[in-house]
């Protein structure tokens, strides 16, 4: 396989969670820039370039004194805007003494970060999921570093045949793999959507523990790909021969939103955010612990998966070519799709 | 809320030009259809995916547009020497 593909710049990234940054300093690296997050007194979260113009210590390992960042090693200090505004020792601060500040977002529970021009940055651009910051549904979360390269995230979750194999007993039945999609490419947005709708379905253990539905199910699987960095799977499972009214209402019917922010960390490796998403036991604690311990579970089936994954392909000479076939179909999308945001990306 | 309201609300949904891809259930043939209405029936979504995005090159809005006659299915790995060849190249 090919060396991991650049980042698509001129994009936004999920950096953290809003509860991972707070009053303590937070280090990230996301397509390869390192960022320092935090949060001022009055509750604005900041991100940073994570080293020191001194000695490029990193201020994530540093200090918070008020709203500023005082670097753990010499001290230069610096205020939200990346200023800085003392050094020890002398009065005169250098003119050049700044490190940048990345434009951010907290949307959905969801800290944004632009990585590229901060002049095209528009938060109106970035993808939603509004279920992740309403009452009306129970979340429940977690986050997994990925020692691979994100595209090969991306590949996953384009293709959902992988559950039948991957995670057979958990979330994969053999309907998955069996059942044809369809893919939509809007390229103008850079959205990858594909459905697969499975009419009379076995339900996987994770559904029939989550819903009670223990016969033959109508499951939906409707992909949302916000390239580069979101993931929508809206998932509907219901007893066979169940849609939703005309109204819209859908009493019969369990949705399940599964989300993924796809942020690339460095060339290989990757922060997998993942999220699940529930309009029903929505008080139910003793459900929110089994689906956040079953779901990570699949997750670190896909992490393993993964990783061994990049360990065998990274060597790989360029000439080594892989073979696609018809459940490929969405993720050869998306590859493209991210190939021309990474083009656009690296125009001046 | 349904997910489609929700995300309606938050994000317009826009009509915008799409490419589409669907797999004819109970076979293993692709149908493309271009923004422009053309389509195409294929059993490589390789192949298909570089019809749809060489638009217009190939493309007649609104009708169906046969494969080449004689073209084999992309693949992208050379045959293996046992192996019988699978397509006149």
């Amino acid at each position: 396989m090919a060396a991991p593909a650049p980042f698509a710049r001129n994009q936004w990234y999920v950096a953290a969670y809003t509860g991972e940054v707070g009053r303590e300093l937070l280090g990230r690296t996301i397509c390869g820039e390192p960022l320092v997050l935090y949060r001022t007194e009055d509750g604005r979260a900041v991100a940073l370039a994570d080293r020191c113009v001194h000695r490029r210590f990193p201020l994530s390992a540093s200090n918070l004194d008020g709203d500023r960042v005082v670097c753990g090693y010499h001290g230069f200090t610096y205020d939200t805007t990346g200023t800085c505004v003392a050094v020890p020792g002398q009065a005169r601060v250098p003119r050049t003494a700044r490190v940048a500040t990345y434009p951010l977002e907290e949307k959905d529970g969801f800290v944004w970060v632009w990585i590229g021009d901060p002049a095209l940055a528009d938060a109106q651009s970035i993808p939603r999921a509004p279920w992740l910051d309403d009452p009306e549904w129970t979340v429940v979360r977690g986050m997994e570093p990925l020692a691979a390269r994100y595209s090969l995230l991306v590949d996953n979750l384009l293709d959902l045949s992988h559950e039948t194999y991957l995670h057979g007993g958990y979330i994969g039945t053999p309907e998955v793999a069996e059942t044809p999609i369809t893919t939509e490419v809007d390229e103008e947005a850079g959205i990858v959507r594909v459905g697969r709708r499975m009419a009379d379905a076995a339900c996987p253990p994770f559904y029939q523990k989550s819903t009670g539905l223990q016969d033959r199910i109508s499951r939906w699987q409707d992909i949302e790909y916000h390239a580069p960095c979101l993931y929508l799977l809206h998932s509907r499972i219901a007893p066979v021969g169940s849609e939703p009214l005309p109204d819209g209402t859908d009493p019969e019917g369990f949705h399940v939103e599964i989300t993924y922010a796809i942020t690339p960390s460095t060339e290989d490796t990757t922060y997998d955010f993942w999220m699940v998403s529930r309009d029903f036991a929505l008080d139910d604690t003793e459900m929110d612990t089994f689906i956040h311990d079953f779901n990570r579970e699949v997750v670190i089936q896909d992490v393993v998966a993964l990783n061994l994954l990049e360990s065998v392909v990274a060597p790989e000479p360029e000439s080594v070519q892989e073979l696609s076939i018809n459940i490929d179909t969405g993720a050869l999308a998306a590859r493209r799709v991210l190939a021309k945001m990474i083009e656009q990306g690296a125009k001046p | 809320m349904s997910p489609a309201r929700l995300l309606t609300e938050h994000q317009p949904q826009v009509d915008r030009p799409v490419l589409r891809v669907e797999w004819m259930p109970g076979t293993d043939k692709l149908v493309g259809t271009c923004h422009c209405g053309a389509r195409r029936t294929a059993e490589d979504p390789v192949e298909l995916w570089t019809w749809l995005h060489g638009h217009p090159t190939g493309h007649e809005a609104g009708h169906e547009v046969p494969a080449p006659a004689g073209e084999p299915p992309h693949r992208d790995f050379p045959d293996f020497p046992d192996e019988e060849p699978r397509h006149a190249r």
